[in-house]
């Protein structure tokens, strides 16, 4: 008998809480026994609740908390190959390897992040233009179909099915075992450059140039600036530092509740963002700084999402061949400034069927939630499609489902492989509903 | 170099087990042995205390409703042990109490477990203990064996009688300088509680496993986790019998 407890809950944005019924296993024998009591919507493994939409979410069915299946179950120290159960956190690897000179290859902008979910949303880092996707460094992964088999998969190993699981948001069942390359890192010391830039243009081929010479690249637009100004904004660009550099201490900022309004949001980003412009030094020469502190810089402030108020945020985040389209999406925020936006190159797309990457530019906005804000989003959608880009499912709430297909073109065989592996639809979530990802 | 001392932990695959198993891996690098009838998944906290802080971790089988085999596990478990033994019992099951009083089997089966169980284990480790002239005792009870609340009496009755036990336990192994610490926890957020209704407030295991760890080092008799819980249980059981005996909580 498994014990379910009613939970609301809703992505990281905030927006459109739902309810479900949650169990949360802590051992394998007790996620084999949830199996036996998928609900009417099925069930959907969920890690962190770190996706900003509907990804994580079943609503009115049943979710597999896998926080609790947190252990680290191998590690060869000649080879860096890790194996992990999917609650374990990107931090929780960083903070226990760093020190040993091993890093994990792709780290996303939280660590909060599960490795389960990595995968499943086979998330990219800011070195994606050098190593890719989270998946290209998995060397097998073992998933927990809906009949209870557990099956490994890796690239020569029901190929198909693997491919469907990277990238895939939980729909071919439960990641139980993940086992990753690591890479070896000479200190845990980033050598950060950042460079303030007038224009997009010139923030583009910036973020271009640096991206071509540096292992990581990112670059944090201010969303506020118009034109001429507009695209203003600040490359930041790293490479690890062959020695450690005296940490620098930081001390975590929680927001301990839910703000009444969202007047607060636009406040606080407007700072950081105003922070991140005016922070940078004029002098053009890289800084030291902890490789965590490069990593997570919103883990800084526990719970910044909520600054958001009761209505919450959405994020946008695409990918689009050419830089040609960003200005028009810029353009087309005017009347809701974006609170952050951040643009980064992409090199290649990931091996999942539905891995979210193509060679371009990957542009993420987030956005107070409001009347019109759905409509906006709609419209980035739209220009997004004609572009020929892609919307990432693990940021989306607002997407429909006509767009799927145009952006992700192995949909077919994603929905061929889903047929295969589980015919009975017993894998669901919110997204998977709004999507129509239906075999 | 810290004296080598090894710490058993009965009920590891539990959700305060695995947590307190990582806490002493991480606080004294203490070897660790886990037992429990779950040995694929105790090997694998083994795997991971290993790998996260370098100790020595084993695992040994263990069923507390299986008192025949309780001797041969207390000979295993000291045979090897090194250095100082700690012993932990932390096994419990807690079947709901209308479960428990339309199948009332199962308030057989919870005590076998509960305090049968725990009694000849613990009766074989200190016979070991004394032999050794040393260790520690500590014994997982719970605020629910202070009182016969009307929701819970049935696994109330099994703590009850654990606490009294360890009480007694702790008078036998005094003189051989053996300290027996009986921790007496709140609401904790584990499998036992999930999905109940009142376990909005239930502590954290890791915090719990970390006020364990200090209590039993400071060679605390009794320790409520967290804290809190005392004055609490000391206000709760002076409420007059006449009294309780109506309350419905
Ligand atoms: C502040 C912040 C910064 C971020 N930065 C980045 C970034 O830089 N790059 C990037 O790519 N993403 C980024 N993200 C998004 C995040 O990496 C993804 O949403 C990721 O999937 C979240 O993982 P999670 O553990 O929280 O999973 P959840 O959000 O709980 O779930 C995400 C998906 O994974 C599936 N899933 C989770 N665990 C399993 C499992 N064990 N088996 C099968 N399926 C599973 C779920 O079903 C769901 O479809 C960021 C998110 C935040 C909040
Ligand atoms: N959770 C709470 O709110 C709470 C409050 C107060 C006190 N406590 C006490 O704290 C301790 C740990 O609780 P928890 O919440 O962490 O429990 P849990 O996660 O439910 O784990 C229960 C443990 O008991 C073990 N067990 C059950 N039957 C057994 C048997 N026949 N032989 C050996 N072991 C057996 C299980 O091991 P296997 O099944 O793997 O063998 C498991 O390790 C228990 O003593 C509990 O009574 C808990």
């Amino acid at each position: 008998m498994v014990m379910w407890r009613s939970i609301e809950r809703a992505g990281w944005g905030g927006v459109a809480a739902e309810r479900m019924e949650a169990a949360r296993p802590e051992r394998i024998a007790a996620l084999l026994a949830t199996l036996r009591e998928p609900g009417a919507r099925g069930l959907l493994a969920v890690g962190a609740g770190c996706s900003y939409g509907d990804a994580g979410l079943n609503g009115g069915g049943r979710v597999l908390l896998t926080e609790r299946l947190d252990r680290i179950l191998e590690f060869d120290a000649q080879t860096g190959l890790m194996v992990a159960e999917p609650g374990v956190s990107v931090a929780d690897v960083i903070a226990h390897f760093l020190p040993q000179g091993w890093c994990l290859p792709v780290v996303p902008g939280t660590g909060s992040v599960s490795l389960g979910g990595a995968v499943a949303s086979d998330v990219h880092g800011k070195n994606q233009h050098r190593v890719g996707n989270f998946g290209d460094h998995v060397a097998w992964l073992d998933l927990l179909d809906a009949d209870g088999n557990v099956r490994r998969l890796g690239p020569g190993q029901q190929g198909a099915l693997f491919a469907a699981t990277i990238g895939g948001m939980g729909m071919t069942g439960v990641i139980t075992r993940i086992a990753i390359f690591l890479q070896r890192i000479p200190s845990s010391t980033m050598m950060v450059l950042r460079e303030k830039v007038a224009s997009l243009d010139a923030l583009i081929a910036c973020l271009a140039e640096r991206s071509s010479r540096s292992e990581f690249s990112v670059a944090w637009i201010d969303g506020q600036a118009a034109d001429p100004a507009l695209g203003r904004g600040v490359v930041e660009s790293a490479d690890w530092s062959d020695e450690d550099a005296p940490p620098q201490p930081v001390s975590p900022f929680r927001v301990p509740f839910t703000p009444p309004a969202s007047l607060v949001v636009p406040l606080v980003m407007r700072r950081f963002n105003h922070r991140y412009w005016h922070a940078v030094p004029d002098r053009r020469a890289a800084v030291p700084r902890r490789a965590q502190a490069f990593f997570f810089p919103l883990d800084r402030v526990v719970g910044w999402n909520r600054l958001y108020g009761p209505r919450g945020f959405l994020q946008f985040q695409c990918v689009v061949r050419d830089a040609a389209a960003l200005a028009p999406m810029l353009r087309a925020c005017r009347a809701i400034s974006p609170t952050l936006v951040v643009l980064k190159a992409m090199q290649g797309t990931g091996r999942g069927l539905m891995s979210f990457g193509i060679t371009g530019w990957s542009l993420a906005m987030d956005f107070p939630a409001g009347p019109d804000t759905m409509a906006l989003l709609q419209r980035l959608h739209a220009q997004t499609a004609e572009a020929d880009g892609q919307i990432y499912l693990a940021k989306d709430i607002a997407m429909t489902a006509e767009n799927l297909p145009r952006m992700y073109r192995k949909l077919d065989r994603f929905r061929g492989a889903l047929r295969d592996v589980d015919p009975r639809l017993s894998w669901q979530s919110s997204l998977f509903r709004r999507l129509k990802l239906f075999p | 170099m810290r004296q080598a001392e090894t710490w058993v932990i009965l009920g590891a695959s539990s959700g305060v087990g695995r947590a307190l198993a990582r806490e002493v891996a991480a606080r004294l690098s203490a070897k660790i042995i886990l037992a429990g009838r779950d040995l694929h998944d105790l090997e694998d906290t083994a795997t991971d205390l290993r790998i996260r802080h370098g100790v020595d971790a084993e695992v040994i089988g263990f069923d507390a409703a299986a008192p025949d085999t309780h001797a041969e596990f207390a000979a295993r478990t000291t045979r090897r042990a090194e250095g100082l033994i700690t012993v932990c019992f932390l096994s419990a099951i807690m079947p709901a109490q209308d479960a428990v009083e339309v199948q009332p089997t199962l308030a057989a089966e919870m005590v076998m477990v509960n305090l049968a169980g725990a009694m000849v284990v613990l009766l074989h480790l200190a016979n070991a203990l004394e032999k050794r002239r040393g260790g520690r005792v500590v014994v997982v009870g719970s605020v629910a064996g202070d009182r016969g609340r009307r929701k819970n009496f049935a696994y109330g009755a099994s703590k009850a009688g654990l606490h009294a036990f360890t009480e007694g336990l702790a008078a036998r192994l005094r003189p051989q300088g053996i300290l027996v610490t009986l921790i007496k926890p709140g609401p904790l957020d584990t499998s036992m509680t999930w999905g109940l209704p009142e376990s909005g407030l239930a502590l954290d295991p890791r915090r719990a496993a970390g006020a364990i760890l200090r209590a039993t080092l400071r060679g605390r008799g009794t320790a409520y986790v967290p804290a809190i819980w005392g004055p609490i249980m000391t206000a709760i059981r002076m409420i007059p019998a006449a009294i309780f005996r109506r309350l419905r909580f």
